[in-house]
């Protein structure tokens, strides 16, 4: 399966097309996850709600977009949701300063090393409105194109491009050459 | 006729104080988009050190693999039981007035569109 490609729908969807799409897409759909909520926790289970939502709708896929673009937007339709139940309900706020602890073990010691560029990075990332956050780490990260990103999102593409310079912009300066 | 040429500093104002206006100038300026473009790119280092902070290590995509395929099919049918539940309540909540109904859980999502 080409993670970026634009396909037919596979079939018949079995339980190895899951451990497929978990392979070409759990990443990307957790660093989106993580990106939107901030938390480890609840963007693993983004990541396995989105999943589900995917091998269950995969049937139903058109191919109208690429495979990737298609999961990453049910995705964020997972995060947003799981969002606005955690403002609802909110639980610690300092999640997000703590999002480092995510990393594995083996990587204790990269982690010390690097922990004040990677508390730079997260301050700067969280001084982020969400959306800007979305839309920086969509083009930045998932390299998706500006079309890509304004359709994922519902978004006219000036306002992409426009959010996408100033969340650069406020992130340069704040990091400066910190990382 | 060529059209006067708008400075960096002018387009970076624009983006800091009237993005809206930024906006409609780089739909007819693609020239100007493209400096803005190069203006406020991000080192390649930035680039991929949020890319690195946000990537799940090996041991949580191993253990969502182990969550999700262990028995997929009994992990989608609770995700649907929930579901099925979360609407129950929600029907509950409106048919008897409680001020806060329980947030949709799928409805809203429009997984299902491209």
């Amino acid at each position: 399966m080409n993670a970026g490609a634009v396909v037919d729908p596979p079939a018949p969807v079995g339980a190895e097309v899951l451990d497929q799409l978990l392979r070409d897409h759990a990443v990307p759909v957790y660093r989106l996850a993580l990106s939107v909520l901030g938390d480890p926790v609840l963007a693993e289970d983004v990541v396995q709600e989105t999943m589900l939502k995917a091998w269950q709708g995969l049937a139903g896929f058109r191919g109208e977009s690429s495979l990737r673009t298609w999961v990453l937007r049910i995705a964020h339709n997972v995060a947003v949701t799981y969002g606005r139940k955690r403002r609802d309900h909110p639980s610690d706020p300092t999640v997000m300063v703590d999002i480092v602890d995510h990393r594995a073990s083996s990587d204790v010691e990269r982690e010390v090393t690097g922990r004040l560029g990677v508390d730079a990075l997260w301050s700067a990332l969280n001084s982020l409105d969400e959306l800007s956050r979305t839309v920086l780490v969509l083009r930045e990260v998932e390299h998706l194109s500006y079309e890509e990103i304004a359709e994922m999102l519902s978004l006219p593409l000036p306002t992409v491009k426009t959010r996408l310079f100033r969340a650069r912009r406020q992130l340069g300066t704040q990091l400066g050459g910190a990382s | 006729m060529t059209a006067r040429m708008v400075p960096t500093e002018m387009l970076l104002q624009w983006l800091d104080e009237n993005p809206d206006k930024l906006a409609r100038h780089l739909a007819k300026h693609p020239a100007d988009e493209a400096r803005l473009e190069l203006s406020t790119a991000l080192p390649e280092a930035q680039r991929n050190a949020i890319a690195e902070t946000l990537t799940p290590s090996e041991s949580v995509l191993e253990a969502l693999r182990d969550r999700l395929t262990v028995d997929p099919a009994t992990t989608a049918a609770l995700s649907v039981a929930a579901d099925l539940l979360g609407l129950g309540l929600r029907t509950v909540s409106l048919l008897f007035g409680a001020a806060d109904p329980l947030p949709s859980t799928s409805a809203d999502e429009g997984d299902d569109e491209q």
